[in-house]
């Protein structure tokens, strides 16, 4: 009945080889160069991006474009409570305690709304989080940026000291998007994503349920922010607040696979090398030849590319199957 | 003991009034059907007890405690499940899981894994779906949709259970089923309102029945009245089918009469 002991075998095996992926990449650094470093480093950065994006949009199916203004918040958290004293981890903390806390109060009134509302405050978000650094200044430096604190460490060792936070956030966000699947409040997630009425009536309580997705995903979309700061140690709002951010983790979970555990970092990793590919290949059309190339693979793979490879792999086997 | 008492409910659609002040009241253990034609507000007296749509008016009282305002999983957790007509699967779950999730969150809360899952199996078992229970619901067929939200809703481990029009669609085995289905939760002491269109389903089940029209209430009483009852034939049929069925049942008792009276 339980098909449980026939998935277990599956499930060892995919567990096994993403331990040995995530030892390989712990490795890496050892023999990475200066540029792949920094290439991995942004990987990892939006696959965070992109799974703190899967837990409101691909979860519970509350679309928000305007989702990186956490990244920001998380940015300027850290920045803030580092210009304050507090140690790089202290801040890290309150980059995504902070982005939590935001997306817990706004989410509260709207997200008793159901549908496009959701979508469109978050972009309105987005915009409005820019003009608030800007007007409040004083401590977060305002339209002049916020430089860090500098580390002690030298270049070297600082950078491959981020490379690995990030990595380590990439690997936690994974495990907790997992985690949040075999939970009632991941079945609780996924009933609101396919019903919101029936869900309500089956004993969901559905704005509870969805501001703490949101809050969930704001913080971890703000801890990516926090190191992100520490690692280029300037901010501006402009940059920290940037909406093209939201917008390649969106294109990063539709690739992947939405409401998928490993989707995500598959995403992240995906566009990111071919963007940097196609960035070296193609120095004047880059954006041209890039934007090709995502809408010949939505075309190819509108599901994302787990649901592309399973339906691929199921066809070859009943061909091979039935043969 | 009444279970459910609604007393003077009102819901307003702009200028259309869908609930022109009903009250009822659903005694513990009973099985209760409201019937109606077309567009009486059957389902939306559904919907204003399960708190999908807001009231305008009047209030709701559950075993004995006021209900009304309260929102829909809060109702859901003192013990009222529902079915929808139009059946609401969660789509993307396999039909284990999505009765699963009735037994997380309903009157019976299960936290624990293996215990959702058993609640789960049991309602299952109940509606005959347990062979289906690794299926998509899009893979199912309507009568074992309708089956589903029967399932979901048990699982919840409610005190009462309403059901919107879970024979509508379904063939005459499979009604057969369905009325054998229901006559054994009022056995296991459940409480339940039917709102049907299948009248062999109702008047099978039903202890009493209340009718509606145009959002009032016409009659209400045990099924055989209420069935004989003018006013409700009129509300089905029309006044013209109304007249030839009083006549029909004048004249018919009238000889009957004539009959008995000649016979000594």
């Amino acid at each position: 009945m339980s098909p449980a002991p026939a998935i277990a075998p599956r499930v060892l095996i995919l567990g096994a080889l993403a331990v040995l992926g995530v030892a390989l990449l712990a490795a890496a650094p050892l023999v990475l160069n200066n540029y792949w470093l920094r290439v991995l480093t942004t990987v990892f950065m939006y696959a965070i991006v992109t799974q703190g994006l899967n837990v409101i949009v691909g979860l519970a199916g509350y679309h928000a474009f305007g989702n990186a203004v956490f990244f920001g918040f998380g940015a300027y958290a850290c920045g803030v409570a580092m210009t304050l004293g507090a140690p790089f981890p202290l801040a890290l903390v309150a980059a995504g305690a902070f982005s939590a806390l935001v997306a817990g109060v706004i989410g509260w009134p709207i997200l008793r709304l159901r549908g496009h509302y959701f979508a469109i405050a978050t972009v309105a978000l987005n915009l409005a989080a820019i003009q608030l650094v800007i007007q409040v200044g004083g401590i977060t430096g305002g339209a002049q940026g916020l430089p860090l604190p500098l580390s002690d460490l030298p270049p070297g060792p600082l950078y491959r000291a981020i490379y690995l936070v990030m990595l380590a956030g990439m690997v936690a966000s994974t495990l907790l998007v997992a985690f949040i699947l075999t939970r009632p409040f991941g079945y609780a997630l996924r009933a609101i994503r396919d019903g919101e009425r029936a869900a309500g009536v089956m004993g969901i309580d559905t704005t509870a349920t969805k501001v703490a997705a949101w809050a969930i995903s704001a913080g971890v979309t703000g801890f990516a922010g926090g190191v992100w700061a520490y690692w280029i140690t300037f901010i501006e709002p402009a940059s920290a607040f940037d909406p093209a951010i939201g917008v390649k983790a969106y294109m990063m979970l539709i690739l992947g696979g939405m409401g998928t555990v490993i989707g995500p970092v598959l995403g992240a990793f995906v566009l990111e090398f071919l963007s940097t590919l196609v960035w070296g290949g193609f120095l004047q059309a880059h954006q041209i030849v890039f934007g090709v190339l995502i809408v010949a693979i939505c075309l190819v793979a509108p599901n994302g590319m787990l649901a592309a490879g399973r339906a691929l792999l199921k066809r070859w086997r009943s061909r091979h199957g039935a043969a | 003991m009444a279970l459910l008492e609604a007393e003077n409910l009102e819901i307003r659609f702009g200028g259309v009034t869908a609930l022109a002040g009903i009250s009822f009241r659903v005694e513990a253990g009973e099985i209760f059907g409201v019937i109606g034609p077309n567009g009486a507000g059957k389902t939306t007296l559904l919907n204003a007890i399960s708190a999908v749509y807001a009231l305008d008016a009047g209030t709701i009282r559950f075993d004995g405690a006021d209900v009304t305002g309260l929102r829909p999983h809060r109702l859901s957790r003192l013990g009222i499940a529902r079915t929808f007509q139009i059946v609401q699967p969660f789509k993307a779950m396999s039909v284990r899981e999505n009765v699963a999730v009735g037994a997380m969150f309903g009157h019976a809360r299960v936290r624990r894994r293996a215990g959702w899952l058993a609640a789960a199996d049991a309602a299952l078992e109940r509606t005959g779906l347990t062979p289906k229970a690794h299926l998509m619901p899009p893979q199912l067929t309507l009568a074992d949709r309708k089956r589903l939200e029967v399932a979901r809703a048990l699982a919840m481990g409610p005190r009462i259970i309403l059901f919107d029009e879970v024979m509508a669609g379904l063939n005459h085995t499979e009604i057969e089923r369905m009325i054998d289905l229901v006559k054994s939760l009022k056995q296991a002491g459940l409480t339940v309102v039917i709102i049907e269109h299948v009248m062999k389903a109702v008047l099978a089940l039903c202890d009493r029945i209340m009718v509606l029209n145009f959002g009032a209430k016409l009659a209400e009483g045990a099924p055989e009245d209420v069935v004989g009852d003018p006013k409700v034939v009129e509300a089905y049929l029309g006044q013209r089918f109304a007249k030839a069925h009083a006549s029909a049942h004048a004249s018919a008792l009238a000889s009957a009469q004539a009959a008995a009276g000649g016979a000594p």
